[in-house]
């Protein structure tokens, strides 16, 4: 699954959110994406699956010009998200979340034992705890068996138990060949799943690389830590 | 001219909607019936009482900001936090409440006010007549758009008001006192729309579905001119009226209130956020 | 299968009651509580399920008794075809304004539900095709099953009534079981969740509009037959949109037997209450208390809150 992204820039109002953002994501790569907040991290998730439409710039899945694609579209095409404040349907039960993806009761069980939460696959999914309402979230974007799986912020607000769980999650389904984009603020974690880290500050992409290289920027630095 | 007139009065009863919704958004569907209870009120200042409806303004507006304060907190407090439906359902079931109550009180007769100005025309010029009671409704409704927005922009509380519209939750931390305000809107509005009545009462027949009409009408205007936004619900205001005056002699006086619902849907439709939306916000 | 194995049991029994009655009154508001039951079953389908809140149905009511009153009293089509013709009228006109409703959101939906259903009441009025304030009237016949009259007895308009009201649980709750109504669900939980899901959410409201829409025209052109006269302003306005949609209120929205619930519990009080209180007026006060009482305190509806907050408890094991 190769995500390529050419010039991508978005205004809101006079105010840039993106200004010519270009990458490139091959598969089977955790790369992660950091960056101060407001730096437009989620903005370019919502470009790339559809959700906005870019002012300027090109988004390409599978060497496919998605730019002016619905959400649903570009999710068809085996791409997942996981939100920055979770999504999941609230009123609705724990399997009826997993079903709504995909009908196949016996995928939807395996992977809620995956996550203890087969046990409470009838209580109403606005009754989890936050931490379970992420695995939640997370295991019900795996029903469709993506091939690339954007997170936004997935260890926000979360337990350390519930960090590790995911983190061991993100692995295992890496090795199956699935390819993760991680928006996140938690560095530690970054640097345990991802081999390659983007930097956003104030919507350009200002570094890429693997984290030792970018723990050095220049601008890196000046972006967090101010001049 | 009497599309203008009409218009003022419009807008008037909208602007009372849109800054209720601006602040507390809550889309109050019982607006119409504000309006309408107000005019039975000037009515029966006017029967028992003799006071004349322009007199009795100050009353009205009084009463009813009164009324609209209590009113919010104690029905529209408990259901700001609810979903969406839940709220236009609330006000919907106190839309029915209030019509059929008045008709139980009141009966569906008509009633009508008279003043010794009622049926005065005034001659302009050649073919130009103009209707005194309408023109003297378009004349406070402007004179009370005018105070409504030196309150707005020039007293502590309307800007307060403002505020919370934006942003009630660093307004609370700025020491706003947003449950206060939230209750003066509701009354600021309810008023409005019941003054409207009073001056309305001088050339309309009272009953108790006269709220419905005017409901619509104040819908439309207040979303055509930006749900919230101030100045648009005014001049959309003057727009509609002149449009559905327009279409009362020009087209069928049958679809004078189709062809308003119809521009009301494709303005919706179109833009959402209004005809009028002025940047007012940073 | 659960709850609506007991709503059609239910309803099935009710079957034996026009043999135990020959009390018109009982019979009329048993039709009523039925048609009630109908639509507003219609009704959450748009609404319950897919979250799409209409105040406006009364719209679809309209257009499914004119079709059929009119292909009948002036073509002398026989209601068993026209209410179909009617429930195609009602569903083509749900497709036609969803293109630009669906895309409003929250209080826009809403308001545009209820400004489509007032231009249309406010055109029949003023309307010659439609029969403008006076509407139609129709000519009384005989007893006939092809006319869908029947003055001896009121009994066939019940069963008629029931079987529809079963067939459209049956449907409600085929569709709320199906991945369709996990769609449709999903939808109405969150948007943009749905679609990160693949699911399309213009083509599924459309699809939920125009079922419902479509039932609800059935049921306009049943409430056609029963009163043999319809005109805009008791058949189309505002509180007959709030009378289609309050049983799902009160019996629980989204659910499947909610509204069917609802309807048994509101319709027997309202026909009591205007008889004992003797005023038509006085009834729409208490249902717009009702309104807003549950409102207030009950969004999810009041059977459905009760057992969620008192039965299923007891019925989930950890």
């Amino acid at each position: 699954m190769i995500l390529r992204v050419v010039g991508l820039s978005k205004k809101y109002g006079g105010v840039s959110a993106l200004e010519g953002v270009s990458l490139e994501l091959r598969e089977g790569e955790v790369v992660g994406m950091i960056g101060p907040n407001g730096s437009g991290k989620t903005t370019l998730l919502d470009l790339i699956c559809g959700f906005i439409k870019p002012d300027l710039g090109r988004i390409y899945l599978n060497g496919m010009d998605v730019t002016d694609w619905k959400p649903f579209k570009i999710a068809s095409l085996g791409v997942a998200r996981t939100f920055q404040i979770t999504k999941v349907f609230k009123k609705m039960t724990v399997i009826e979340n997993m079903l709504a993806a995909r009908r196949d009761p016996d995928k939807a069980y395996r992977l809620l034992r995956l996550v203890e939460l087969d046990g409470l696959r009838d209580e109403y999914a606005e009754n989890l705890s936050g931490g379970q309402q992420k695995l939640l979230e997370f295991v019900r974007s795996l029903m469709l068996e993506p091939r690339l799986l954007l997170m936004d912020e997935p260890m926000a607000g979360v337990t350390p138990v519930i960090m590790e769980r995911l983190v061991e999650l993100i692995k295992d389904v890496n090795r199956r060949g699935v390819t993760f984009l991680i928006v996140e603020h938690n560095i530690s974690v970054v640097a345990r799943l991802c081999e390659r880290c983007l930097v956003l500050n104030n919507g350009r992409l200002i570094a890429e690389g693997n984290l030792e290289a970018i723990r050095n920027h220049p601008e890196v630095k000046k972006a967090y830590l101010g001049e | 001219m009497t599309g203008l007139f009409t218009g003022a009065v419009y807008s008037l009863v909208s602007i009372g909607l849109t800054i209720i919704f601006g602040t507390i958004r809550i889309v109050n569907f019982a607006h119409g019936e504000m309006l309408m209870l107000g005019m039975y009120l000037t009515f029966f200042l006017w029967s028992i009482l003799g006071i004349d409806p322009l007199v009795a303004l100050p009353i009205v507006f009084a009463v009813f900001f009164t009324a609209g304060y209590i009113l919010q907190s104690t029905l529209i407090r408990p259901i700001q936090k609810h979903p969406i439906h839940a709220q236009m359902l609330m006000t919907l079931g106190l839309l029915l409440v209030l019509q059929n109550g008045a008709v139980l009180a009141w009966t569906a007769d008509f009633r009508r006010v008279h003043t010794p100005y009622t049926d005065l025309t005034i001659r302009l010029g050649q073919d130009l007549f103009i209707d005194f009671p309408r023109m003297v409704a378009f004349l406070a409704s402007l004179i009370m758009s005018l105070g409504l927005y030196i309150f707005l922009t020039k007293t502590y509380w309307g800007v307060a008001i403002r505020a919370v519209g934006q942003d009630s939750e660093t307004a609370e931390i700025l020491g706003v006192d947003v449950k206060r305000v939230y209750a003066l809107t509701f009354g600021l509005g309810t008023a409005c729309a019941a003054a409207a009545g009073t001056l309305i009462s001088t050339y309309f027949p009272i009953y108790p579905y006269v709220g419905t009409t005017y409901i619509v009408m104040a819908f439309i205007v207040a979303v055509m001119g930006g749900l919230g936004n101030f100045l648009g619900a005014f001049l959309a205001g003057l727009v509609i009226g002149v449009v559905e005056t327009l279409v009362a002699f020009g087209v069928s006086p049958l679809l004078r209130q189709t062809i308003p619902l119809v521009i009301f849907l494709l303005v919706l439709f179109f833009k959402p956020e209004g005809l009028f939306m002025i940047r007012l916000r940073k | 299968m659960g709850p609506t194995v007991y709503v059609v049991a239910f309803l099935l029994s009710l079957s034996v009651i026009p043999m135990l009655t020959e009390s018109h009154v009982v019979i009329d508001v048993l039709f009523f509580t039925l048609l009630y039951a109908f639509l507003s079953t219609a009704w959450n389908i748009q609404s319950g399920f897919c979250g799409q809140y209409s105040v406006g149905h009364a719209a679809f009511l309209g257009i499914g008794a004119y079709t059929t009153a009119i292909l009948y009293t002036r073509l002398g089509i026989s209601p068993w075809l026209g209410l179909w013709v009617g429930a195609g009228m009602a569903a083509l006109f749900a497709l036609a304004i969803g293109f630009p409703t669906f895309r409003l959101r929250g209080y826009y939906y809403i308001l545009a539900t209820l400004a489509v259903a007032e231009v249309l009441r406010t055109f029949f009025l003023a309307w010659d095709f439609t029969g403008r304030s006076l509407g139609i009237a129709y000519p009384l016949t005989e007893d006939s099953f092809w006319d869908l009259q029947f003055h001896t007895s009121r009994a066939p308009y019940f069963y008629i009534m029931l079987a529809f009201l079963i067939c459209s649980v049956l449907i409600s709750h085929w569709i709320r079981y199906s991945k369709f109504g996990l769609n449709l669900l999903s939808i109405r939980e969150d948007e943009d969740a749905a679609q990160s899901l693949g699911i399309n959410p213009f083509r599924h409201k459309m699809a939920a509009t125009a079922l419902s829409a479509g039932l609800t025209g059935i049921g306009g052109a049943l409430l056609a037959q029963f009163n043999l006269f319809i005109e805009p302003d008791t058949l189309m306005s505002l509180h007959v949109s709030a009378d289609i949609l309050l049983p799902s209120l009160v019996g629980g929205i989204g659910t499947v037997w909610g509204p069917v619930a609802g309807s048994f519990i509101l319709q027997p009080l309202s026909w009591i209450l205007r008889l004992g209180l003797g005023s038509d007026v006085i009834h729409i006060i208490i249902r717009g208390i009702l309104l807003m009482v549950i409102v207030a305190i009950i969004p999810r509806g009041v059977v459905a809150t009760v057992i969620e907050r008192y039965v299923r408890p007891r019925l989930i094991k950890r």
